[in-house]
């Protein structure tokens, strides 16, 4: 679990470069991703530095986002989620599938496959806080439940056929020239950075993460917030997953299950930079912009596809690496 | 001056253990009243039972003549008592008008106003008379300023009682005497303050009056006038115990490890020497940089400045690794985490510090040598049960700190010229197995090796030392032969009576 050293007392007044530097540290590394590419498809075209193209990474970045974003409120709690990959591919499933097969209306579909995210986290979060089992154990083990249901469910086909059009506008519609699955992420995101940041349960989610122990001599149940957190989670996987059939117009059975370690590369790489040493949304979405960076910039400039995910290994090693040296992030 | 809270008859026994008996304690407002005795001698007992976390199995307790029943902290908190423990309950990232208000947040259902958040933790501020910075984070704060935060948060509910537990114990000269001018404030608005503390020094600075507990039981109480250093000190002792004196050595030959002006975070300018063939003793309270000084000399922590030199050569010692290689061993305190490999067997952990002198070519251990060995360390020893395939989890405490000896025994036969380090040996151990540990460490010594040894049982160290250094508040003190010392001296020394 990310401890936070007390130990040091620093106290910076007025401007300081070398805390400007490790705070923005990260940002500055996205700055320079940027430029990188920028410069380096120049080359080649050009075609990186294009409002096309930087509009189509942020679509490509939109559902992590999402993802991402309520796995940094489990973690701010104090929790991992290793489930949430796993979670969002058979929310994505039984969304199409209810869709398709069942020929539900879609609304009904999305609330059963957003109830199945909330209830993983609803389960995990009474196993974690009843039952008192780590929660790097009981998601691993969920995320395991999770395929099983997926696979008892869609016998490990994919799932596609026709779908009503309000829902593939989510995925695939614009506005002006804004996709509005980037509009829907970002709206998500905002939402979650207030609750996080301003409102009594964010705190006390925060609080919690911070120091247990402390929270609970404050008269605050500490284990109330680390569900509230966990099924938060659950549902942003369960969100992840139905956008994402909707962009793709049909369902993998492991279509999302990526989405585990990259959002929790974007988490920790988060944890490096702004709030330092604290899981924040808007860390995260730093380090979601990274990895996004890095993914459509390696394609373009022709990168073989498997030095994409060896680069994001690195970015992330890195950057937690250099918050641990300074002290910042501590585990263990 | 009013009587704030009045404890009688208050009576704890925990299986085995008298905690408390029959003690009668009385708290006035406005006053700093000290809680003195050893370790175990029922302080934090008394003080669980004050703040609810432990109901007393007998006695009353009234706070301004009105009987309370207190089962839970919470309880207590409702009714004007509060702690403040003395680890730091903050939350690191939060401000420090967040930590304060933590829990009473103000504003409407979800959404917390901030502004007001500060205004009220600022109003506390100013009625308590604290100057701090409300929108720092208090990851940024040294130790004294969280400290203080933490105060203040137990103050935001206005209570009556106070219980400090050993609040200086992390804090600077200046800061304390700011914590000291803090408290002298909350006397005046009629605070009730039940100061726990092992410093001598402070006590008799701060308080009004002392209450002093032995065994479960006061010793004495009452104004501050009444005390001095002398009688505070044989209160908390009593008439010293078990004499075992073991014979010293009178061989002693040159200096095998000195420090010159040693010093880190925890310590400051120490200056050692050990000879071979003595057993010398560190005697200073829990938290004097005891433990810190000897995890330094085997290089498990780094000392920011000075010198170490062995056998009068200036030597960096990098790790623990590197200590051993220059014949520096430590037998570690709380030997379960840090000495011992609990779900491995006797063998396994005999041997396990010297596997390399069983290990043939390309590695592969030679069982046979390995049995020798842990073999011969078992009878010197005296291990029981003598079985090498007894998992040691399933020993008592007392065999266990011998298997931690064993495995640096084990690794050498000759022990001239080697410098052992004992932090507490024999901290829960029976009477039998300390006799045993008592003769294998002047067994070290009379066979020409180094010893330096660390305890809070005076008696042990009076007992198994032919020198002395006393420690207190990471610097040496003194320094002298056993005789130049009593047990009473000692303790007062460590204590800055």
């Amino acid at each position: 679990m990310a401890q936070i050293s007390n130990s040091k007392s620093n106290e910076p007044r007025g401007f300081d470069v070398g805390n400007f530097v490790n705070r923005f540290g990260t940002v500055l590394a996205l700055i320079v991703i940027f430029v990188l590419f920028s410069v380096l498809s120049s080359f080649q075209g050009g075609r990186f530095l294009t409002s096309q193209n930087l509009i189509n990474i942020l679509r490509q970045v939109a559902t992590l986002a999402i993802v991402a974003s309520g796995l940094t409120i489990a973690v701010a709690a104090g929790e991992f989620d290793l489930s949430v990959g796993q979670v969002a591919s058979l929310t994505g499933i039984l969304m199409a599938g209810l869709i398709v097969r069942q020929e539900l209306p879609w609304g009904v579909a999305a609330i059963g496959a957003l109830g199945t995210g909330m209830l993983a986290g609803l389960i995990t979060g009474m196993l974690v806080t009843r039952f008192k089992i780590p929660s790097l154990i009981t998601t691993l083990g969920m995320g395991l439940i999770a395929v099983g249901v997926n696979y008892a469910y869609a016998r490990g086909d994919s799932i596609y056929g026709r779908m009503p059009e309000e829902y593939t506008f989510i995925g695939t519609g614009t506005i002006g020239p804004i996709p509005f699955v980037v509009i829907v992420s970002a709206a998500v995101v905002a939402v979650l950075y207030v609750f996080l940041n301003y409102t009594r349960t964010g705190r006390y989610i925060l609080a919690t993460g911070g120091n247990p122990t402390a929270t609970r001599l404050s008269g605050i149940n500490i284990n109330k917030y680390r569900l509230i957190a966990l099924m938060i989670s659950g549902f942003c996987a369960a969100m992840g997953g139905s956008i994402l059939v909707s962009y793709l117009g049909s369902a993998q059975p492991s279509g999302a299950d990526n989405y585990a370690m990259d959002s929790l590369a974007a988490v920790f790489i988060g944890m490096t930079t702004i709030r330092r040493g604290q899981a924040n949304i808007l860390g995260t979405i730093v380090g979601v912009l990274i990895l996004g960076i890095i993914n459509n910039g390696l394609n373009l400039v022709g990168a073989p596809f498997f030095l994409q995910t060896i680069v994001k290994g690195s970015v992330l090693i890195l950057a937690v690496s250099l918050a641990v040296r300074r002290e910042e992030i501590r585990f263990f | 001056m009013e009587t704030l809270l009045e404890l009688q008859g208050i009576s704890k026994i925990y299986p085995g253990v008298t905690a408390l008996n029959n003690v009668d304690f009385t708290l006035r407002s406005g006053e700093v009243h000290a809680l003195l005795g050893v370790n175990g001698a029922g302080k934090s007992t008394l003080v669980k039972i004050i703040c609810g976390a432990q109901p007393p199995d007998s006695g009353t307790i009234k706070l301004q003549h009105n009987l309370l029943q207190i089962n839970n902290t919470a309880d207590a908190m409702r009714n004007g008592i509060v702690v403040v423990y003395q680890e730091r309950t903050l939350i690191p990232h939060f401000t420090i008008a967040e930590n304060i208000m933590l829990g009473l947040e103000p504003g409407r259902g979800q959404l917390i106003n901030r502004r007001k958040l500060n205004e009220r933790a600022d109003q506390l501020l100013k009625r308590l008379g604290v100057e701090l910075d409300l929108n720092k984070e208090v990851i940024q704060l040294g130790a004294g300023q969280q400290q203080l935060v933490d105060i203040v948060r137990a103050l935001r509910t206005e209570p009556k009682v106070m219980v400090l537990d050993e609040p200086t114990a992390a804090l600077s000269q200046a800061e304390t005497k700011h914590l000291f001018d803090l408290l002298r404030q909350f006397k005046k608005q009629g605070i009730g303050i039940i100061f726990v503390s092992h410093r001598l020094d402070e006590v008799f600075e701060i308080s009004d009056s002392m209450t002093i507990l032995r065994d479960g039981h006061v010793v004495s109480s009452g104004p501050i006038s009444e005390y001095t250093p002398a009688r505070v000190t044989q209160d908390i002792v009593g008439r010293s115990v078990a004499k075992l004196e073991t014979t010293p050595t009178l061989n002693i030959g040159a200096v095998l490890l000195e420090t010159q002006n040693l010093s880190s975070a925890e310590f400051q300018g120490v200056n050692l020497k050990i000879n071979s063939g003595e057993v010398v003793g560190l005697a200073g309270m829990v938290g004097a940089g005891r433990t810190e000084l000897l995890e330094t000399l085997v290089g498990f922590r780094r000392a920011t400045s000075g010198k170490i030199l062995l056998e009068g050569k200036p030597t960096q010692i990098t790790s623990p690794e590197n200590a051993i290689r220059h014949g520096i061993v430590l037998v570690p305190d709380k030997r379960i985490e840090k000495g011992l490999l609990n779900r491995m067997n006797v063998l396994e952990n005999l041997t396990v510090a010297s596997l390399k002198r069983y290990s043939g070519r390309l590695g592969w251990l030679q069982q046979k040598k390995m049995q020798e060995a842990a073999t011969k360390a078992m009878d010197r020893l005296r291990i029981m049960p003598p079985s090498l395939n007894t998992p040691v989890q399933s020993l008592s405490g007392g065999n266990k700190q011998k298997v931690v000896f064993g495995k640096w025994l084990a690794s050498s036969d000759d022990v001239r010229g080697l410098i052992f380090m004992f932090d507490e040996p024999t901290e829960g151990v029976d009477v039998g197995a300390r006799a045993d540990m008592w003769v294998i460490i002047r067994n070290l010594a009379a066979q020409g090796a180094a010893v330096l040894i660390t305890s809070s049982d005076l008696d042990e160290l009076m007992a198994i030392s032919d020198r002395l250094y006393v420690m207190r508040r990471g610097q040496i003190i003194n320094e002298g032969l056993k005789q130049e010392f009593t047990h009473d001296s000692i303790l007062q020394q460590m204590m800055g009576g």
